[in-house]
């Protein structure tokens, strides 16, 4: 027993002597924590149908979609009045000088100091190369007379004409004062009634106060200019006139930030014509060419000329209707066209009447279906970013990026991402999927890809320090001739799996 | 340094809240001439006509923590100063279920009273318990990363189950020696609850889905708390505070105990005791706040009860990348999926820790005395067993020593020691029940430390004096 004391009194003192080291405990030197571990995170996704892509395009307004989804691209081009009836019911501006002589019967005595008429009569013809009128409602004209003459001055005109109604259907007759020679008279709102085409019969009766030249001679010279004279309608007859019109236009396809040139299949070429002028008229395509940069100059209307008639009608005909195959710079083109529309190209002589706003109209759709072989066309964009907490990463020993790409999209893509410091005015790094890396779809499966992107520590130091990426993405479709379609995508997904060993400082986190 | 602070705040908390285990076993059990072994066994024959202390009879402190490790969690310099924190190290260093406790125990009145049947016992005191058990996931996950639990099959799971509370404790007890080999004590005890918290559910599991790293986060988190009144939950179930507390919430929340044993002497030097302590409850029934954390349906990531992250939109990547304010909106709007609810809810019942007691004594002589014990304990996350071998013996006259190694589950190196000293009427008694610990209190798995000062009021009972009128205890 005492053996047994002596043991526990040691035991017991040795424990008590067990110092204490008060560093062990003293925590205000920790600096960090030591983490070691491996992330596994989804990061992002996308899932990009031909619509979202037609969005990007900005092109959304020129598409077209079918219930199963096909889209075609839709350009309408409009031109009104290619053949205007205003433009024949106009006529060129009349200046008509004429000089009348008059027996004086006070050539031996004093005139009596008396009022003198005397009265000239004109036919003035409207100048016209294609159509007789024979009836009209005039829409504007306005006559204006000088007056010289050795009878003494001349106080007032009477105007008459048996071709020239007034609202009531008398014959017109206007009694206008003369003030220094000069008169004019408006025929806005008259109507023009006539047995003989484009003529126009007048009568001026000039009244002088009191005659005292005795001269053996009298004269008038009378200068008469009409200006602005047109019909608002006219009864009569067409020949057959010609008239050549053009056109040209620049069209757009995609933004700016597409490039590169796609082979165009099955587009169509529509023409629709509308002629009031109740004859027949027809259009003869001389030219019909699209310029696009990169790519010769060809027509899309083979063989030219082409030659349509366009009968008597108040609607819209579609006159024109053919496939067109060719190649066009993403960017867009220009269109260019040369026609010539004959009215009455037979010369039929046969009395019509034409308004002013009788006119041959022309309406050109184009539709594009989005069925194309794609050579290298190219997308770029950029992207401004902030990853101020992006130097965390540093903590990172590795990360590695895994995208899948699940695509119905009948193209290939490829794509380079430059990653851009604009302070420094530096490339810090870039990423590329080469072109053709992500899979297309050409039988309407899925189509999965599957790749990887290992970023070890010396890249994640540059890739921390841009603020600016640019994107340039690459489509193909491999040599076969696609269609699109608003119900094809591509589905993005991104995940990312970061090894990190690091001690993370713990000020750095306050 | 303020995020250094808060590290430690953390771990501190860490270390006291989750690594409760309460109630260990005691040196002070074990020494038979300390009034307060009756704690552990009712029915003991003090050898004192009575005993009494005011405010330091008993004051105990009681940690145990099976897996925590301060030196696991740092990695050291060259001078034995911790320099970094080792997650990964310190995860290893779990196992896959850990557990602490923490209690105290005040005594602040005792009274022991022998009369002409037995000895009256009556004792008031207060509590405090905590215990929680916890899994390795926590730690593991921020250790390792989600990339080791990829698949339904291994998911991160976080499990925690915590419970505690705080009481006040009148005892009132009877010991009797029935005949000379059997003797029986038992106390009633009113208890007052003062503060008390209770887990239903606390369950958070990650899953990682191994073909496209879907995140998908489950969360239940079921919790009551029974809190003075000056803590109430307003109508937005925002927690609030209610002026100064009041006296009367000391007596609020009533509850019921009782603590009975019997010791049986086959003769002279072999002796069983059996006992049972803590049968009762405490009914909590005012001011009750249920704590709830579900998943809330805030957006675009709420699945079914879950929190489902399949990545973000690009479109959306972009705005976050180039946009501050939306990015920190969008920061701002993850919290909104993970808000703890609070509600006022109806009183409820807790049953306090009970324990049972298997005891064998060995009397080598009338100063020596050998002891084996088994005890298992209900807390609130699960049964913990313990098993002790003692030591008691007298030496110089004046010292008692109890020297006890108690193994438990996860906690195998617990070698405690208790020191007692009579000077005159005075008892002055200082005890843990890990030697080790009390050097290393944060890397020991268990630290129990007791101390009072007791008092003799009277003199020794006449069977306890030897034949020159000495008790023969000294």
């Amino acid at each position: 027993m005492k053996t047994f004391k002596t043991l526990f009194v040691t035991l017991c003192l040795a424990l008590l002597s067990v110092s204490c080291n008060k560093d062990h405990y003293d925590v205000s030197n920790v600096q960090g924590i030591n983490a070691e571990g491996e992330v596994l995170l989804p990061l992002a996704f996308k899932s990009f149908t031909v619509t979202d892509l037609l969005e990007r395009l900005e092109i959304q307004d020129e598409m077209e979609w079918s219930e199963s989804g096909d889209i075609t691209f839709c350009f309408d081009y409009e031109q009104n009045g290619v053949v205007k009836g205003a433009d024949l019911l106009k006529f060129k501006d009349i200046d008509f000088e004429e000089h009348y002589t008059f027996e004086n019967n006070y050539q031996d005595e004093e005139p009596p100091f008396t009022d003198t008429m005397v009265s000239v009569e004109r036919s003035i013809l409207f100048d016209s190369e294609h159509i007789h009128v024979m009836r009209a409602q005039m829409k504007s004209g306005r006559f204006d007379f000088m007056v010289a003459s050795n009878l003494g001055e001349v106080q007032r005109v009477v105007l008459r004409s048996d071709n020239i109604k007034d609202e009531a259907g008398n014959d017109f007759e206007l009694d206008l004062p003369v003030q220094n020679n000069t008169f004019s008279f408006d025929m806005g709102g008259l109507r023009y009634v006539s047995d003989t085409a484009n003529t126009l019969n007048l009568r001026c009766d000039f009244y002088v106060h009191a005659q005292h030249t005795t001269d053996p001679e009298l004269f008038v010279d009378l200068n008469i200019q009409g200006r602005e004279m047109a019909f608002s309608q006219m009864q009569g007859f067409i020949d057959r006139f010609e008239s050549r019109s053009s056109l040209d236009s620049v069209f757009t396809l995609f933004s700016d930030n597409w490039g590169g040139i796609l082979e165009v299949k099955g587009a169509r070429i529509k023409v629709s014509e509308r002629n009031t002028f109740g004859l027949g008229a027809s259009l003869v395509v001389d030219t019909a060419l699209i310029y696009s940069e990169g790519l010769p100059p060809y027509s899309v209307i083979e063989p030219l000329p082409l030659s349509v008639a366009l009968p008597a009608q108040t609607e819209f005909r579609e006159v024109f209707d053919r496939e067109v195959n060719g190649q066009i710079n993403a960017m867009g083109g220009r269109a260019y066209a040369t026609t010539n529309f004959v009215v009455n190209p037979e010369g039929i002589h046969e009395m019509v009447t034409v308004n002013d706003t009788t006119s041959i109209d022309t309406r050109i759709d184009v539709e594009i279906p989005f069925s194309f072989n794609v050579d290298h066309i190219s997308y770029c964009d950029t992207l401004d970013v902030n990853f101020d907490d992006l130097e965390k990463l540093d903590m990172m020993e590795q990360l590695v990026l895994e995208m899948s790409f699940t695509s119905t999209l009948p193209f290939n893509l490829g794509g380079d991402f430059l990653l851009y410091n604009d302070e420094s005015e530096s490339i810090v790094d870039s990423l590329s999927f080469s072109p053709g890396m992500i899979k297309a779809s050409f039988d309407g499966e899925p189509v999965k890809t599957d790749l990887t992107f290992v970023i070890d520590e010396d890249k994640m130091d540059r890739v921390t320090r841009f603020n600016h990426i640019s994107m340039n993405y690459y489509l193909d479709s491999d040599a076969h001739d696609v269609k699109l379609n608003a119900n094809q995508k591509l589905e993005v997904f991104l995940k990312a799996r970061a090894k990190y060993k690091t001690n993370v400082v713990l000020d750095e986190w306050d | 340094m303020r995020k250094i602070n808060r590290l430690v705040a953390l771990l501190a908390m860490m270390l006291a809240i989750f690594g409760t285990q309460a109630q260990t076993v005691s040196p002070v059990d074990f020494m038979r001439l300390n009034p307060y072994q009756m704690n552990a066994n009712p029915a003991t024959d003090l050898p004192y006509q009575s005993v009494m202390s005011l405010m330091i009879g008993n004051i105990g402190l009681d940690v145990q923590n099976t897996t925590l490790r301060y030196d696991n969690l740092f990695e050291f310099d060259a001078q034995g100063r911790p320099a970094t924190v080792n997650l990964r190290q310190f995860a290893d260093n779990l196992k896959e279920e850990n557990y602490v406790g923490f209690n105290v125990n005040m005594d602040l009145f005792t009274l022991y009273k022998r009369l002409n049947k037995g000895v009256l016992t009556i004792n008031y005191g207060i509590k405090a318990q905590c215990d929680a058990s916890y899994n390795d996931g926590l730690f593991k996950l921020f250790g390792y990363g989600n990339g080791a639990f990829v698949g339904e099959d291994n998911p991160a799971k976080i499990d925690m189950d915590i419970n505690a509370m705080a009481y006040q404790e009148f005892a009132v007890g009877f010991q009797r020696n029935v005949n000379e080999q059997l003797s029986l004590g038992g106390r009633a005890k009113l208890l007052f609850g003062f503060a008390g918290v209770e887990t239903d559910a606390f369950n958070v599991t990650l899953v990682t889905e191994p073909d496209s790293y879907t995140l998908r986060m489950k969360e239940n988190i079921a919790m009551r708390f029974a809190l003075p009144s000056v803590v109430y939950v307003d109508e937005t179930g925002s927690l609030k505070g209610n002026g100064p507390f009041g006296v009367g919430e000391l007596f609020s929340n009533p509850g019921f105990g009782l603590d009975f044993a019997a010791e049986y002497r086959f003769d002279e030097q072999f002796s069983a005791v059996a006992a049972v302590h803590d049968l009762g409850f405490i009914h909590w029934g005012n001011n009750n706040i249920g704590m709830n954390g579900k998943l809330n349906d805030a957006g675009q990531f709420y699945d079914n009860g879950d929190f489902l992250f399949k990545g973000l939109d690009v479109d959306e990547w972009q705005l976050i990348a180039s946009d501050d304010s939306y990015r920190e909106r969008f920061l701002d709007s993850l919290q909104n999926y993970f808000q703890l609810e609070f509600a006022p809810m109806k009183e409820y019942n807790t049953a306090l820790n009970s324990c049972l007691l298997l005891r064998g004594n060995y009397d080598l002589d009338a100063h020596n005395r050998f002891s084996a014990q088994v005890q298992g304990r209900f807390l609130g996350s699960g049964f913990r067993p313990a098993f002790t071998v003692a030591y008691c013996g007298s030496f110089f006259d004046n010292l008692n020593v109890c020297a006890t190694y108690t193994a438990m589950p996860d906690s195998y190196d617990n070698i405690g020691l208790g020191l007692s000293a009579m000077i005159e009427t005075c008892n002055i008694y200082l005890t843990t029940n890990n030697l080790i610990g009390l050097f290393k209190p944060l890397n020991a798995s268990a630290f129990n430390a007791q101390v009072g000062i007791v008092f003799n009021m009277f003199a020794p009972e006449k069977r306890f004096v030897d034949e020159s009128g000495k008790p023969y205890y000294l």
